[in-house]
């Protein structure tokens, strides 16, 4: 069944390749479609192996462990697989009805199988070198996505992100040559073992390395401000590709790195990261209050969420990291889909301005359902999803004695309320004015509402029965944080 | 660039920078080389021909440079798949066709080159609209 671990990343490289020699041909929508079917497929198989035996391992080309390229798929990254398979099939769907001619004929699809390329191979490959190689598609697919359009203000919105995201892939790669100087090996098991027997000083510089790179790719505290400024300028459902795909793969790549690599010595990073943490959550959040463009506002909540996870990476226990890890997913589902309804609310509406468009119950009652259901999430309103992954991490910051740290991240909670209130009573709840009563204009479209219907229903169905993520979650962080045995598991036969 | 003694020049040029790109390619396997240079090589060549002769806009409508690299990334995935036979993705598969032994790294490397070679025409093609050539 190893094979399986190679299957998402090969389909969705096929599939990329295939896209492109038909780009512009209507015929492709369905085999697209058909695609990203057969990703969330394979991804749900993969997730459903990976939990029963543990962990997948696949030499590729045959060759043996730690000299050959190996994918090494733990419950972790499986999770995660699938749940961006599944937001990548609404994407799709909703891209289909939302992208003009004009930029699937420029390769829209196509960019959008890479994207998911990089993504696959981030999370699924055990090896770090190989790793940094997805990553450099991943971001490379993104440029293009993102600036696509060719207009003015899409241009100036990539280019701080083109810049900063080499400025990280240097960083990365410098952390690898460094580690390859010291260890000789790329597997990520057999780091884990050399790392081991090093003192503090290696781990130290590699981590913060990791850090700043990682860290410029899912803006964290200090290095964020590109993500606003580019966030909301492509297609809606670029951004809630990027919301739930680019930022959370680098938070994934981080998780999976501390936890292999420098786990002996995380004490040293785990005040700045909670601390980092912190201030992303804040930074973010203040920023998502002020504003009232609709799209603006779900940028800055991004940054916000991204601060609960490393937060939670901070933390650094079984108990912290499951909680994290049930967070990215239920991030993963309900941030994309506010901004599918931001977009609707902009079709249905006219604009995504909170002082323009207003009133959009009175008409549209589905999508305020759906909207309800997607940000009371987000905000962490105990019978949806959000809420299980905020009170675990606030609950494990309170265990290991962060009283400041997690009062500050209840307080964000209560911002992030204030700002997703500010849109419902604002932008659906308020009874337009007789004079500006324009009735309903726009009829909902089947390609856009279902995506929307989907994912909210996935993140209302994991906030009211949430046993089977938690325990996923559970056991993929327990996995991450016992490399011995994961060493074993990988080297038992070579060593 | 449409001068006598470069258009004469690059004809045999031409000829002989292809031969070494697949000399080049062929070699690969052992010793340094491979489809990676071989497509650079080959992709001088085209580009030669294009700017001499003025005539990159047909090579562009002939065939699409990104078409050729898009089917090199096919070539590339289909060698992948030969070799799950042996249940594992990019297994080296081998057949012997009388003396010669053809194997999926090679079937590989060809991918590399059409990759390459569609890339690199792509570009220089790019820069000679806009920039002019004489």
């Amino acid at each position: 069944m190893s094979v399986l671990c190679a299957i998402p990343l090969f389909l969705s490289l096929c599939m990329s390749v295939l896209a492109f020699l038909l780009k512009g041909d209507k015929r492709f929508e369905k085999i697209g479609l058909l695609g990203f079917a057969g990703l969330v497929v394979s991804s749900g198989a993969l997730l459903y192996y990976s939990a029963m035996n543990g962990l997948l391992i696949l030499e590729i080309g045959g060759w043996r462990m730690p000299y050959g390229i190996s994918m090494q798929v733990d419950v972790f990254s499986a999770t995660i697989n699938f749940f961006i398979s599944i937001l990548g099939l609404c994407a799709y769907m909703f891209s289909l009805d939302e992208i003009k001619e004009k930029r699937s004929r420029a390769g829209y699809y196509s960019a959008m199988f890479t994207l998911f390329a990089g993504a696959n191979g981030v999370l699924l490959t055990g090896d770090l070198f190989n790793m940094y190689v997805w990553v450099e598609v991943l971001v490379v697919s993104s440029f293009l996505l993102l600036s696509m359009g060719q207009n003015k203000k899409q241009i100036k919105g990539a280019l701080p992100y083109v810049l900063l995201n080499f400025l990280g892939s240097m960083f990365i790669l410098s952390s690898i040559g460094l580690i390859y100087g010291l260890t000789g090996a790329l597997n990520f098991a057999q780091i884990s073992l050399l790392m081991d027997g090093l003192g503090i000083g290696p781990s130290a510089t590699f981590g913060a390395l990791f850090l700043a790179g990682f860290g410029i790719k899912c803006a964290i505290f200090p290095l964020f401000f590109w993500l606003p400024e580019s966030y909301h300028r492509p297609p809606a459902a670029v951004s809630a590709f990027f919301a739930g795909v680019v930022t959370k793969v680098g938070v994934c790549a981080l998780f999976k790195v501390y936890g292999l690599l420098f786990y002996k010595h995380m004490e040293v990073f785990q005040g700045a990261l909670i601390w980092i943490g912190v201030f992303t959550m804040v930074s973010g959040v203040i920023g998502a209050v002020a504003l009232y463009d609709v799209r603006r506002v779900l940028s800055y909540h991004i940054i916000s969420q991204i601060g609960y996870m490393i937060f939670g990476l901070g933390l650094f226990g079984a108990k912290a990291w499951a909680a994290s890890i049930f967070f990215i997913v239920h991030n993963i589902l309900a941030k994309s889909n506010l901004f599918f309804i931001g977009a609707e609310m902009n079709r249905l509406g006219g604009s995504y301005n909170l002082q323009k468009t207003r009133g959009l119950y009175n008409f549209y009652p589905l999508i305020s359902l759906l909207f309800f259901i997607s940000a009371f999430s987000l905000t962490g309103i105990p019978p949806f999803s959000g809420f299980w992954g905020k009170l675990g991490l606030v609950e494990a910051g309170f265990e290991a004695n962060e009283y400041l740290a997690s009062s500050f991240a209840l307080l964000v909670g209560l911002l992030t309320t204030y700002s997703m209130v500010k849109i419902w009573i604002l932008g659906f709840w308020e009874t337009p004015k007789s004079e500006k009563c324009r009735g309903p204009k726009n009829k909902y479209q089947m390609k856009r509402i279902v995506p929307i219907f989907i994912l909210s229903m996935l993140s209302l169905y994991i906030g009211l029965w949430p046993e089977m993520l938690l325990s996923l979650s559970k056991q993929g962080s327990e996995q991450l944080l016992r490399p011995k045995l994961y060493q074993e598991q990988i080297l038992g036969g070579v060593r | 660039m449409g001068t006598l003694i470069i258009k004469v020049a690059s004809k045999y040029l031409i000829a002989i920078i292809l031969l070494y790109s697949l000399f080049m390619f062929f070699r690969g396997h052992n010793y340094p080389g491979g489809g990676f240079i071989g497509g650079l090589a080959a992709a001088t060549a085209w580009s030669m021909y294009g700017i001499v002769y003025k005539a990159s806009g047909i090579i562009q409508e002939r065939l699409e440079p990104s078409k050729i690299s898009a089917f090199g990334l096919l070539v590339i995935l289909i060698s992948g798949v030969v070799g799950l036979g042996s249940h594992t993705f990019f297994k080296g598969v081998w057949f012997k066709v009388g003396p010669v032994k053809l194997g999926t790294p090679l079937l590989f490397d060809a991918g590399v080159y059409l990759v390459v070679f569609g890339a690199v025409v792509n570009i220089v093609s790019y820069f000679e609209e806009s920039f002019k050539w004489k």
